[in-house]
Formats: structure tokens, sequence, C-alpha cells
């Protein structure tokens, strides 16, 4: 038996199939061996042709040194931790081949990395943005806000606002065909509106997929609702919500994952061990509509098999090499305004 | 006129500003300024030239988003070693020489940010001479106008500049009693280095120009031209 992935991932995604082993799944084949390394694309009969076909691409912010002298954001022990296992993840488990890693992000950092992201996606890419750091909720106004690691107290302005990120992830979706948004942070829900979508485990098949993969899609998983999240998960060096978002995507063992799917699991099992509800849904005004971002796994175990016989290899040309298309002509100019101008006399 | 509509003006985007949501800030200032002081005592007269005085000025000024107040307080001495300033009085003139003047200034002002990096400022602005040692002492009181803008070099360093003009301010010696009016112009430029959130430091040079009438119809001019140096210590409320 041999495991094929998913054509769209030879053809546009720049994957290669090295060697292909054993699995039992519902990717069939007419047997196609590669020849050699990376060059030897051959025809894949019975996948899914018209799925989607992009670069992996993700950006990862996690805040832990929060500077604020007045107090009011202490530091976080978790969110690097947890930034930098996604991270690993993605890179080594599912393919994502431009991955960019943020720790202890400023406002300006985190519109900056946002920005080059945008600027670097191209038509059929999955973008994936994860945040874990300190949220704010604004009582009177009920707006919502991410707080960077140069936060100065209850000074708004120095947060990051919903709608500012918002704006920026919009930004990234209008050129790309998914977008995931994962907010780890205290009042995160408050980016989304919930919509429905995915269906039974049973009807996950291969006609889905493609289906879903089609329409565009702009995702979000939020920690939290309207509530207070959790720092150190039981010691684990994880906040909760991440701890089980790390634990579905390493034991996943399907070659294809829906959000829905990931962010069902993960909501069960975090609202089942701690007092927080995490959301998911779409990203308000940013186009979704209904597709899925999927997580395609690199490695995966079939029962019965020698792990080693089971074996999946990518060779990946670097993203940066691959943004041909054409480059948004927008740049954030820098965010020089001084906060103190002697006052003018005469 | 003009002034006054302005400062309705001001008044009134002041009133229409959300504190809840807007930034404010307080900041604490101070400022050295090396300065030298001279100029004539009017046509025909006696020139005068001070040496290099000093000056110190404290500040403090609150902002909330774009409108902005603040409360100037500078003081200095000026030696003159030769010719002076006339002293003006009721009965007339009486020349002045190898005397010590000491200036204080005070600037009370509200200003508003009517474009992203540029506002207009009212001054109400009020300058004492004291010649030391002597029972003289001479008075400018006058409203001003005045623009200021800055821009940002870089995050750190911002240049910043400010000019002004107070129309017809009254002059008053020692007894209160009005001995003439004057006119007054002043121009300022300089640089912001952000040290960090909180604290700033900054330089430049500053000149101040003054023309009275007196009410004998006698002028004098004269100009003080100063190099600053200044720090501020600033946070959000």
């Amino acid at each position: 038996m041999v495991i094929y992935m998913p054509k769209f991932l030879f053809k546009y995604a720049l994957v290669t199939i090295l060697t292909i082993s054993s699995y039992a799944g519902f990717l069939t084949h007419d047997a196609y061996a590669a020849e050699s390394r990376g060059i030897s694309i051959e025809k894949i009969a019975n996948t899914p042709a018209s799925m989607n076909k992009g670069i992996y691409r993700a950006l990862i912010i996690g805040n832990n040194e929060y500077q604020d002298q007045q107090g009011k954001w202490q530091p976080l022990s978790t969110a690097i931790t947890d930034a930098r296992e996604v991270a690993r993840l993605l890179k080594h488990q599912y393919g994502f081949t431009d991955v960019e890693l943020l720790e202890n992000a400023t406002r300006r950092d985190v519109l900056f990395a946002l920005e080059k992201l945008a600027t670097r996606s191209l038509k059929n890419d999955n973008v994936l943005i994860y945040y874990a750091g300190h949220g704010f909720l604004d009582d009177e106004t009920n707006k919502g806000y991410w707080v960077p690691v140069d936060a100065d107290g209850s000074d708004h302005t120095t947060f990051l606002r919903n709608s500012t990120i918002r704006d920026e992830v919009s930004s990234i979706a209008s050129r790309v065909q998914h977008t995931l948004l994962i907010s780890d942070s205290c009042f995160s829900g408050s980016l989304l509106r919930t919509a429905s979508r995915g269906i039974s485990e049973s009807d996950y098949s291969e006609k889905y997929f493609e289906k879903v993969s089609n329409k565009k899609s702009v995702q979000i998983m939020a920690a939290g609702g309207f509530e207070f999240v959790d720092d150190d998960y039981r010691k684990s060096g994880h906040s909760p919500f991440t701890y089980f978002l790390i634990n579905e995507l390493k034991t996943n063992n399907s070659p294809m994952f829906t959000v829905s799917q990931l962010s069902g699991n993960v909501e069960r099992a975090v609202a089942n061990n701690v007092d927080q509800v995490p959301e998911s849904g779409v990203l308000q005004g940013a186009g979704d509509e209904l597709g899925e971002f999927i997580f395609i796994k690199m490695d995966v175990t079939v029962e019965g098999v020698d792990p080693d016989k089971v074996k999946v290899e990518v060779d990946v040309i670097p993203a940066d090499k691959t943004n041909t298309d054409k480059v948004i002509n927008k740049t954030i100019q820098p965010v020089n305004k001084p906060k103190v101008v002697p006052i003018p006399t005469l | 006129m003009l002034v006054k509509k302005l400062f309705i003006i001001l008044l009134l985007a002041t009133f229409t500003i959300n504190a809840a949501h807007a930034e404010q800030r307080l900041t604490f200032g101070a400022k050295l300024l090396a300065a030298g002081w001279n100029g004539d005592n009017g046509a025909g007269r006696t020139d005068f030239e001070s040496d290099e005085g000093g000056q110190l000025g404290l500040n403090i000024s609150y902002k909330l988003d774009k409108f902005y107040t603040g409360l100037n307080l500078q003081r200095g001495e000026y030696n003159f070693k030769d010719n002076a300033p006339d002293k003006l009085t009721l009965a007339g003139r009486v020349p002045s020489s190898k005397v010590k003047i000491q200036q204080s200034d005070m600037d009370l002002l509200v200003g508003y940010y009517f474009w992203s990096q540029v506002s207009l400022f009212i001054d109400i602005k009020s300058v004492t001479n004291n010649w030391l040692d002597e029972p003289y002492e001479q008075s400018f009181l006058g409203l001003g106008l005045g623009v200021s803008g800055y821009i940002p070099v870089n995050e750190k360093w911002t240049l910043f500049g400010s000019f002004g003009f107070i129309g017809n301010g009254k002059i008053q010696d020692n007894n209160d009693k009005k001995v003439g009016e004057g006119n007054s112009w002043a121009l300022e430029a300089g640089t912001v280095y952000t040290i960090n959130d909180r604290h700033f430091v900054n330089a430049g040079i500053k000149t101040r120009n003054y023309s009275f009438e007196y009410l004998d119809s006698t002028e004098q001019d004269y100009k003080i031209n100063a190099l600053f140096i200044g720090y501020n210590y600033s946070f959000s409320l």
C-alpha cells in the first residue's frame, strides 16, 4: 500500500512526495514512484484534483515579557512556550513552509509582521495567525483588544484594537484562500461571530474536503469568549487552550483535518477540564464563504503497518522564492508620533 | 477679534472630546537657557548688550487627545556691564547702566492640533523685568497667538518648532501704571530625544523680539537669543 498526499500539494505548493509507502485511506492511486528527489511528479488518480493549491504560512506571536511600568499588565509564563510549540508543530508535522515566530512583540512589531505577511501571501495560500498574550475587554464600549508587551497601563491607544486586527487579517484574507486566526488571550471571543459549519465525522469525504477547500474561509478559534483565561495549565508550561490545541494537532492521525474538527475537539477538551469555554467562528466582515482551513498532516501512522514504511517526505522550495505574484504596494509607515513635544511658549 | 474667535473654537473643540477614550497625558518639564539680551533704546539713544545670562524654566502641561494646556514659569538674570535698557516711568525715561536685571516669564497657554502635526495655541504672556538693587520693575503683559508643530525623524528623534506673535501688549511700571504698548514675537526650534515612554530630553534655539513704544512716543527694541536644553517627564492618566 502506498500513501499519497492530495495532488494540490505537488503542483502548486511546491511540495513533492519522494517516498511513498503504505496507507489504506480514501486516497487511492495508480502506483507511481518518484524517480528522483523533488522533480519526478507522477500522475495520481482519484485525488481531489480541483482542491485548493497553496503554500502554508504562519505568523506566531507569544508575549510573556510585559513592560508596563504601571503594573496593570503582569508578565505571563506560558505564552512564549505556547507559541514555540505551535510553530514547531506546524513546521514539522503540518508542512508549513513559511513560519515567522514573534516573541514579546510590541504593537508595532505585530502590525509590521501582519503587513509583511499580507505582502508575501499569494492567492491560493493558507495563512494561520496565532496569538498568545494578554487580552482586554473595555466593559463600557464592549471593545476587545490584544495587549502587546509595550502596552502602557490603561492607555487603550497602546493596545491593538479588535477592529485593527480585523482590518489587518481582512487584508491578508482578501489575498489568500484560507485564513485562520487563533487567539489565546482573555476575551478573545470578542473578535468573532459564531457561524455553523462542519459536518458529522462520517461525512468527511474526499468530496467534502474538495468543496470546502475551494471556498474562501476566514476562521477564528478563540481561547475564551468574554471571560478571563488561565495561564499555566497543570504546570504543563502551556495555557489550557493551547495545551489542548497542541494535543489535538499532535494526536491527530488524519491526513486532512479541518478547523471545524480541530476547534470542536479543543472546545470540548478545554470545557471538560477547566472553567473556560473556547469559541470558534468566522472573523466578522472578512469575506468568509463557509470554506474550511485544512491542516495536512505530513506524518501519519497506519495501523498494522511498520511506521518505517509509512513515510511521507516533502521537499519544499522556500516560500520567499515563490512569491512571484503581484506584491501589494502598501507599506505601513512607521508610527513615530512622539508622546511628548515641549509646550510652545512666546 | 481673531484671537477671541480662536479661543471659542478651542473651547468648543475641548468639549467635544470624549475624555473616556482619548489619550490623556500629564507632563512636567524643566528647561535651562543660556541667553543674551541686546537691543537699543531708540533712535539716537544708547545700545545695550548683556553678558550671557541663564534662565531656568519649569513647566507643566496636560494633553487630552488633540487639546493641550500648559503653564510655564521661567526666571533668570542678565548682567549689563555697560549700558542697559532705559527705565520708563510716567515722569519719563531714566537711563540705566551697570545693572543686573532679573527677568521672570510666565506663559499660560491652550492649544489644539487642528492638523495631525500642527497646532494653534493662545498664550497669555507676562514678562517682568526687575532692576536688582534698584526700586524699579517693568512688566509686559499680552495675549499671543502661535503655531507649533513637529516632524518625527525616527523612533527616537523628533524636530519641533513654534512661532507666535503678541500684539499691543501692555507695558507697566512698578506702580502698575501703563507706560506704553509693545509687540513681541518668538521663534523656537529644537529636537526631542525619546529615552522611553516617560522620559524625554530636548535641545534647541529660541529668539524673542520685543518692540516697545512708550507714551512719550519714544521706542525701545530688544531681543533675547537663547540656546536651551530641557527634560520632560510624562505619563498617561
